[in-house]
Formats: C-alpha cells, sequence, structure tokens
C-alpha cells in the first residue's frame, strides 16, 4: 500500500467514545489511546503568538478589556486543576489496579490525557495574561497568580471529572458569548479559538465518566450530584452572581471571582443549563431536561 | 459524629465536613440533606426543597429550613 492510500484511510481524530468496551472487549490498548489522544491534540493546535498578536489593542472596547482582565485570572485555575488530575488519576489507578483492570485502565487514560488538557489550557492563560499585559490595564499580580495557583482538594473520581465538565460547560458558552458580543476580528477569533478548545475539553470529560459509569462499578449519583450542585436555586453555576461568596481558603472557583462591571454579561445560563443536560447523557446516558429532573434523578439514586 | 457534637455547638457546615470522617466536601453534607428530604417524602408525603447553604451556615439555620417547609407542607395537607 503506498504512502498517500494510507494517509487517505487514515481515520478522522475523534474523542474515543466507547472506552469502557474498548477496554474489556481488548479492543485497544492504553498505548492505542494515548496514539489517538496525541493525533487529536495535533490537529487541534493553534499558535497563541500569531492570535495574540491579531487582536488590534488600540481598538477595543471597555467591554472587551474587562472580559479579557476576568478570564485572564480564571485561566490561572486550570493548571492546579490539570495538576490535580494527574495525581488523582495516578491515585485511583493504583487503588483499581487491584480490583478492575478496565476501571484501571480508563482512569489512567484520563491521567494520560491531562497533560494534554494542561497544555492546552496554557495557551488560554499565557495568551490572555500576555494580551492583557499589553493593555495597560489592571494587571495579573504576583499575589493574585499565586492564590489562583492553589491546588484543589481530592474527591470521589466521578465526581471530579462532573466538576470539570461544568467549569469546561461554563467557559464552552462564555467564551463563545464574549466571541459575539467583541467586535475586534482578531479577538473574536481568540475567543473562538478558546470556546472550541473548552468544548473538546468537555467531551473528553464525559467520556472518561462514562467509562466509568458503563463499568458498573460508579453510579451516576455522582454525576447527577454535581449537576444538582450547579443547577440548584442558588447554586455554583450562578457563581460571582450570587449574594455571597464562598470564602474556601483552601482553593479557587473562578467562576466565583468574575466582575464584569459595565461590560454586558456573557453567562447565558439557558445555555449552560442545556449544555449540562447533555453533558448528563453523555456522562451516564440519562436524559433530563429541567432543573428538577436533574434534582429528582439525583435523589432516586440515595437511599 | 454524635447528634450532640453537631448540635451542641451549632456548627457550621464547613465544620462539620472538616469534623466528619465520612464527608469529604460540602455535596456529601449536600447528600446528608437529600436522605431527610427524601425520608420526609416517603414517612409523610412532604416535599421540603433543598437549600442551597454556604458553608458558613449554622446547622441550626439549615434545621430550620426543614421544619418550617414541612410545617408548611403539613398546615396545607390538613
Amino acid at each position: 500500500m503506498n504512502q498517500a492510500l494510507l494517509m487517505a484511510e487514515r481515520p478522522a481524530p475523534e474523542i474515543l467514545p466507547g472506552l469502557f468496551g474498548r477496554f474489556s472487549r481488548g479492543e485497544m490498548t492504553l498505548a492505542d489511546v494515548e496514539w489517538e489522544q496525541q493525533r487529536f491534540h495535533e490537529h487541534r493546535r493553534w499558535n497563541a503568538v500569531e492570535l495574540v498578536e491579531a487582536v488590534n489593542v488600540n481598538e477595543l472596547t471597555e467591554a472587551d478589556r474587562i472580559y479579557i482582565l476576568n478570564f485572564a485570572r480564571a485561566e490561572l485555575t486550570t493548571k492546579p486543576g490539570a495538576d490535580r488530575l494527574a495525581g488523582l488519576c495516578d491515585r485511583q489507578c493504583r487503588k483499581w489496579l487491584s480490583e478492575d483492570e478496565n476501571v484501571a485502565k480508563i482512569i489512567q487514560a484520563c491521567g494520560t490525557w491531562s497533560r494534554y488538557w494542561n497544555e492546552e489550557e496554557a495557551h488560554h492563560e499565557a495568551a490572555l495574561t500576555y494580551l492583557l499585559r499589553r493593555l495597560d490595564f489592571e494587571p495579573v499580580t504576583d499575589e493574585m497568580f499565586l492564590e489562583y495557583r492553589q491546588i484543589f482538594p481530592d474527591d470521589d473520581m466521578l465526581r471530579t471529572l462532573f466538576l470539570l465538565t461544568m467549569s469546561e460547560v461554563k467557559t464552552t458558552v462564555m467564551y463563545t458569548s464574549m466571541a459575539n458580543k467583541t467586535r475586534d476580528p482578531g479577538l473574536k477569533a481568540l475567543f473562538r479559538q478558546i470556546a472550541t478548545d473548552e468544548a473538546h475539553h468537555m467531551r473528553y470529560f464525559n467520556t472518561f465518566a462514562r467509562g466509568l459509569v458503563d463499568s458498573g462499578k460508579y453510579t451516576p449519583k455522582g454525576a447527577f450530584a454535581i449537576a444538582h450542585f450547579f443547577l440548584r436555586e442558588g447554586g455554583e453555576m450562578y457563581g460571582y452572581a450570587r449574594d455571597t461568596k464562598e470564602a474556601r481558603g483552601t482553593h479557587v472557583n473562578w467562576w466565583d471571582q468574575l466582575d464584569f462591571r459595565s461590560a454586558e454579561r456573557p453567562d447565558d445560563f439557558e445555555r449552560q443549563r442545556k449544555l449540562t443536560y447533555a453533558s448528563l447523557e453523555q456522562s451516564t446516558g440519562i436524559s433530563v431536561s429541567t432543573p428538577q429532573e436533574v434534582q429528582d434523578t439525583w435523589l432516586g439514586f440515595i437511599a | 459524629m454524635t447528634e450532640s457534637a453537631v448540635f451542641a455547638p451549632d456548627l457550621t457546615v464547613a465544620e462539620i465536613v472538616a469534623a466528619s470522617p465520612g464527608l469529604v466536601n460540602s455535596v456529601d453534607f449536600m447528600e446528608c440533606c437529600a436522605k431527610v428530604a427524601n425520608g420526609f417524602r416517603q414517612s409523610h408525603g412532604v416535599q421540603v426543597r433543598l437549600p442551597a447553604t454556604s458553608l458558613d451556615t449554622p446547622i441550626s439555620v439549615i434545621v430550620e429550613s426543614f421544619v418550617q417547609q414541612a410545617s408548611s407542607a403539613v398546615a396545607v395537607a390538613q
């Protein structure tokens, strides 16, 4: 077979669904899955320097500057998020090895992928903090940088994955909304590129969560608990818009720290809710369409 | 944790989570509240709305919320 034909037959990179089945039926090894992650990572790579330089900083509006400020800060929390995920996956993988090899493999695949997530989020953080410095606006101080780098505490594996899904739901919606609001073509392109990355990350987390649920070792309860934690009245989804902010002392939840001042809010909560329902279905196979259904489903899993 | 250890000093959500060997974080505390709500529904047919409470909320406030909701539901039923 010649090289051109080989390349033509190569399937398009994708976020692999059905991880539990692929491992349990012996269809794929961890090395196979790693290669698919690498292919997907490479096909979506972009150049942060080029995109940032395409932004006309002299033409940005006050709202644009506020958006950049907020998300330059928010992106600082993704590195501790990814570092935490890598550590949690290693500990959980070792724990499951003696109980269920396929669960251990799914968690290892997630830990392996966390390096791509970390690198892709580094693009977002570096691009936005650099852009902020070009604006002669409020800086990200070293004090803030250090505060936002605090590592998140550990939790149950499925709950952790769905919490990260929820973070990606929020960023997907907000970057898309900000891309639609800005008039600068360069900033629009940057926000759109980041929104696409965040949507891919959301799908990855859903895929790993689905692997755990398909294994039968995790019930969907953990995913629904987190969804309810966000969707309930006064829940995490409404973050900074709530009357009171949590003083955690251990870590920073970026959605609590946003401050849009005079800029139009890019929340689009209805879109966030719809993406949450879609993520629940991808992660658990259970279809819901209202916060009440999320709560009722979750309560049904609680004895 | 014993009842007296939680209710006598009127611990906050954060303090209960920190002191309890069985709770990892406030999601577990939320699940404890859900068990109480499920119990109300199964034993008395009363629907109780789960409160979204901040970490510094004392347990007495949460209990009062449940009692008020349950009392109102019973009063309506009568």
